[in-house]
């Protein structure tokens, strides 16, 4: 049996893209709110390079922790995640079945993610800024 | 029968003194229930200022003038050197959770008692600079006084909070025992003051932002 | 267990008996800490509320039967309307789901003998308790809040709204807010930490997952409207400007603060029913849940994602369209993980052998109506639709699919399939499946045609309508239903009610379900475990040596832990056995301390600020001794 990963890495994978789309988006709507609730002009932001910056940050986390996540399935491929008699983790070292059911979840969880940075990402500097619909 | 014998899982209640409530907290594999209470409660505290920070924000974007017109933006040098007296305690905070687990009841209540002393000195000048802006400016005559105040006095509200719970615990510690509860406490109280620290530096980078 | 037990094992169950006997009488329900006791008290509150809902919503349709009707002034029917919002959300739903299921179920189904902190538990529900009369004697006194529960500024500001009944909802929700934070950090803390040895995180039950994920919304999303109804005090007493434009203030900022709070709460109403639903399928239809990995996910994830969405109840008041894109991205994928629950839940049932007794009838319904307020959501999510039927019937038929169709059938479900548990009784399965029918058939009756009402153009809120706009025909249908519906309701109540008398004898697992509770008795005792049990997998009941193992271990006297409260902590991941706590018992302090907060809130409202500053130190001094004399060892 081979040894299990960290379990740094294996929640990382589980949240490490749910992470980065609630920074990009509390950074992101910090951003469009100082730029387009100001009455006067009191500062020019670079709105849409921030956007793009931000998302294209939170994508790569995004790609990580799913690349992770898909390592962890592959390497504990066929362990029944709620199997009886399961080995017992040691405190750094998760339990095989446990990585395959937090891998599994985090496969989904960062895919989710993904897509909704990217919609995100692509949709929003193709906006003109601070226009009311 | 599940005993305190070696290896097995252990009755942490019965650890009456420092050395006893020590031992057992070295044995624990896991954080205790009342350490994941104080987190979570911390979790709600945390949000709660999120909260208050981001109606500063909100506030300040949609303002045309920020400080409105008549008030000055804030001086920098005091709130930012009592900030960093409130930082210092998280060294002896620290220092009194190891030597709680290191089952030294002398020394632990020592160190609460020193970080109180500067923690009580905080306080009291941050009322004093609080009187001192109402003053200035008043809560009842535009939003910016409005959450100004209302932002410190939340924080002013947590570090008196945070002296009552270490003289709850000081009490405890230094006049009766160190059992396996009041070690916990120690930890949940220090675990209070880390956070309310960091909220700390939070609140006064915000208080101070139009200065900086 | 159908093992029965020998004389030693006896001998021990006498023993937990003696230690956990509670207090009898009044004194034993006011002082409580038992999580069973606590639970039972808080689903008779939430049902006694229910019923004060439900007369509210029976007046708001009897007064709209027909036009120009006067039943109710405009003024009362403000109040009316708005009571039976605060009610269904803050003191029904919400109490119902954590406080009842929660409280009575989750240590049962982690196999703990009690909560984490079992006083705290207990003034959880007293502050809860008297956060509902505080907000009732305001009804009773005719100075109920009466802006919508949503309460928007400026309607609610001092200015136009200058009596105490807008008081009333800021404290009455600080208040409430309170017990709802305490019982979250309780129930995260018991998952977390009190689940029985081997109950590893992911073999826990799909239960505990939906309750985990409510709790950690609860938590995030009530300082919220904390700090929301704070400044709204601090605007009308003490005349600060959060709200007020004129001096820099904003009434946009309530909006925003309000559904930063409120859509997370509206998968608070309704991740406990996706729970008690996962719970109720696989018992009935006799095979395991599919996809459990993505179940447990999908309710975490619902959970998280809510917190990103608020802004769509926000379309109309005219934010840049850049800003709403950053909602409508997770308001397009929070539809996913729904989905995915939807269809786990569908293809356990067709793949598996059901039998349609009245609570997987009642998930049923849930189902049907989950996807007809799921899809209106989704009708509503495309933002020119929305700007067109924004504050009409649509609205109104949307979100009762959604948090009455969707959030109460399981709730009602739940009943009777933890019926037997509760009582040792069963209920009427005849009687059952005809209320069934009735609530079901009432629901649709009553909101399906506000589709059609708001599409004609029927505003929300309005207390009466002329007769020639053609909606008295389907507004006289819909108070048809809602006197159905009524009549169903009843019917469950008193279906349970003679069945708790005359019900024949139910055994400890009349279903055959999965989860730990059906392993003990019914009613559980005191220690709800004699023996600590042992999980090997997510189907605890379906391991039939385990249980057998276990009782084995009451007759060897193995794992009993009998020297008081005691219950086993574990590990946060593993549930590996970590340390033997010592719970506390009764106390009268939990009540006593929730007295203070009520006397504080009221002299708030009363303008009596010394006296509730009086108020709170007689509470602190309540809190030390309370900590004083509850270290006991």
């Amino acid at each position: 049996m081979k040894s299990a990963p960290p379990n740094l890495v294996v929640w990382f994978a589980v949240v490490g893209g749910a992470g980065a789309w609630a920074a990009q988006f509390v950074a992101n709507l910090a951003f469009t709110f100082a730029q387009c609730d100001q009455p006067v002009a009191r500062w020019t932001l670079p709105v849409h390079t921030w956007e793009i910056a931000l998302s294209a940050a939170a994508a790569i986390v995004a790609v990580t922790a799913e690349t992770t996540a898909l390592r962890l399935f592959r390497s504990t491929q066929g362990i029944d995640d709620a199997a009886r008699h399961e080995r017992r983790g040691d405190g750094v070292h998760p339990p095989l079945g446990r990585v395959q059911f937090l891998a599994q979840v985090g496969l989904t969880v960062n895919f989710l993610a993904l897509a909704i940075i990217v919609m995100t990402g692509v949709g929003a500097p193709l906006l003109p800024v601070c226009q009311q619909s | 029968m599940t005993g305190t014998s070696a290896g097995g899982p252990t009755r942490s209640v019965t650890a009456e003194t420092a050395p006893q409530a020590a031992a057992v907290a070295r044995q624990r594999l896991a954080q205790p229930n009342g350490w994941w209470g104080m987190a979570l409660f911390l979790c709600a505290e945390v949000t709660l200022f999120g909260t208050l920070l981001a109606t500063y924000f909100y506030l300040d974007f949609g303002a045309h003038r920020w400080p409105p017109a008549g008030i000055k933006p804030p001086s920098v040098l005091l709130p930012l050197l009592a900030t960093a007296g409130l930082i210092s305690t998280t060294v002896p905070m620290l220092l009194a959770v190891r030597a709680s687990r290191a089952g030294s009841r002398g020394r632990t209540a020592w160190l609460i008692g020193f970080a109180l002393i500067i923690q009580c000195g905080y306080l009291a000048g941050q009322v004093l600079l609080f009187r001192h802006d109402l003053r200035q400016f008043s809560p009842q005559r535009t939003a910016y006084g409005s959450i100004y105040f209302t932002m410190l006095a939340a924080h002013h509200a947590h570090v008196l909070l945070g002296v009552l719970l270490d003289i709850g615990v000081l009490w405890h510690v230094a006049a009766r025992k160190l059992s396996n509860y009041w070690l916990i406490a120690v930890r949940c109280v220090a675990l209070y003051w880390h956070v309310v620290n960091v909220i700390a530096v939070l609140v006064v980078l915000t208080q101070l932002s139009p200065s900086l | 267990m159908a093992t029965s037990i020998t004389p030693r094992g006896q001998q021990h169950v006498d023993r937990l008996e003696r230690i956990w006997a509670e207090r009898p009488g009044l004194v034993g329900w006011v002082t409580t800490t038992d999580h069973k006791r606590i639970g039972i008290m808080y689903f008779f509150t939430a049902l006694a509320f229910f019923g004060a809902g439900g007369v509210e919503a029976l007046l708001i349709r009897t007064q709209l039967i027909g036009p120009n009707h006067h039943l109710l002034s405009p003024a009362a029917y403000d109040q009316v309307f708005t009571m039976h919002g605060i009610t269904m959300i803050f003191l029904f739903v919400i109490p119902m789901t954590t406080g009842a299921f929660g409280n009575y179920l989750i240590p049962l189904m982690i196999g703990a003998r009690d909560m984490a902190f079992p006083r705290m538990n207990a003034l959880s529900y007293w502050i809860f308790l008297a956060s509902g009369i505080f907000m009732y004697v305001a009804l009773l006194s005719g100075h109920a809040p009466n802006a919508g529960w949503f309460d928007y500024v400026p309607l609610a500001s001092k200015q136009y709204d200058p009596g105490t009944n807008i008081d009333f909802y800021g404290y009455g929700l600080i208040f409430n807010g309170i017990a709802s934070t305490a019982a979250s950090i309780n129930f995260i803390v018991t998952i977390f930490k009190m689940r029985a040895p081997g109950l590893s995180l992911n073999r826990m039950p799909l239960f505990c997952f939906a309750f985990l994920a409510v709790s950690f919304a609860l938590l995030f999303a009530l300082p919220s409207l904390s700090v929301a109804a704070l400044f709204l005090e601090l605007d009308r007493q003490l005349g600060f400007h959060f709200y007020d434009p004129a001096q820099g203030g904003d009434p946009l900022l309530w909006q925003n603060l309000f559904w930063i709070f409120g859509h997370p709460e509206v998968y608070i109403i309704i991740l406990p029913a996706f729970g008690i639903a996962t719970s109720i399928i696989p018992t009935f239809v006799h095979r395991k849940m599919v996809f459990f990995p993505l179940v447990a996910l999908a309710e975490i994830l619902v959970a998280f994602l809510g917190f990103g969405v608020w802004l769509h109840h926000m379309f109309t008041v005219g934010f840049a369209t850049l800003t709403t894109v950053y909602f409508a991205a997770a308001s397009l994928i929070i539809v996913i993980p729904s989905a995915i629950q939807l269809f786990a839940w569908i293809a356990t049932i067709l793949t598996g052998k059901p039998e349609f007794k009245t609570p997987l009838l009642f998930i049923v319904g849930f189902i049907i109506y989950f996807m007809i307020g799921g899809l209106s959501g989704i009708t509503l999510a495309a933002i020119p639709f929305d700007q067109q039927v924004h504050d009409s019937y649509y609205i109104v038929a949307h979100f009762h699919f959604v948090i009455f169709g969707a959030a109460v059938f399981p709730i009602l479900g739940g009943m009777y399939f933890w019926f037997p548990k509760l009582t040792g009784r069963m209920y009427h399965e005849g009687v059952g499946k005809l209320s069934f029918w009735l609530t079901f058939l009432g629901t649709l009756v009553t909101f399906f045609p506000m589709h059609i009402l708001g599409l004609l153009g029927m505003p929300r809120r309005n207390y009466t309508y002329p007769p020639d706009l053609g909606w008295s025909f389907l507004n006289a249908l819909e108070t048809i239903g809602s006197y159905v519906l009524a009549v169903g309701l009843v019917m469950i109540v008193a279906n349970l009610l003679i069945s708790y008398f005359r019900g024949a004898e139910a055994g400890n697992d009349p279903f055959g379900g999965d989860t730990l509770e059906w392993s003990t008795t019914s009613p559980p005792p005191p220690y709800n475990y004699a023996v600590i049990p042992t999980v090997t997998s997510a189907y605890p009941m379906w391991d039939k040596e385990d249980r057998e193992a276990d009782s084995r271990r009451l007759d060897r006297g193995e794992g009993l832990l009998e020297r008081g409260h005691e219950t086993p902590a574990t590990t946060v991941q593993d549930a590996e056995w970590d340390e033997i706590l010592s719970m506390p018992s009764h106390s009268v302090w939990p009540a006593v301390s929730a007295l203070m907060l009520a006397g504080i809130f009221s002299m708030l409202l009363l303008h009596h600020y010394w006296i509730a500053f009086g108020f709170l130190v007689v509470g602190a001094l309540v809190l030390f001794r309370w900590h004083v004399k509850g270290v006991t060892a």
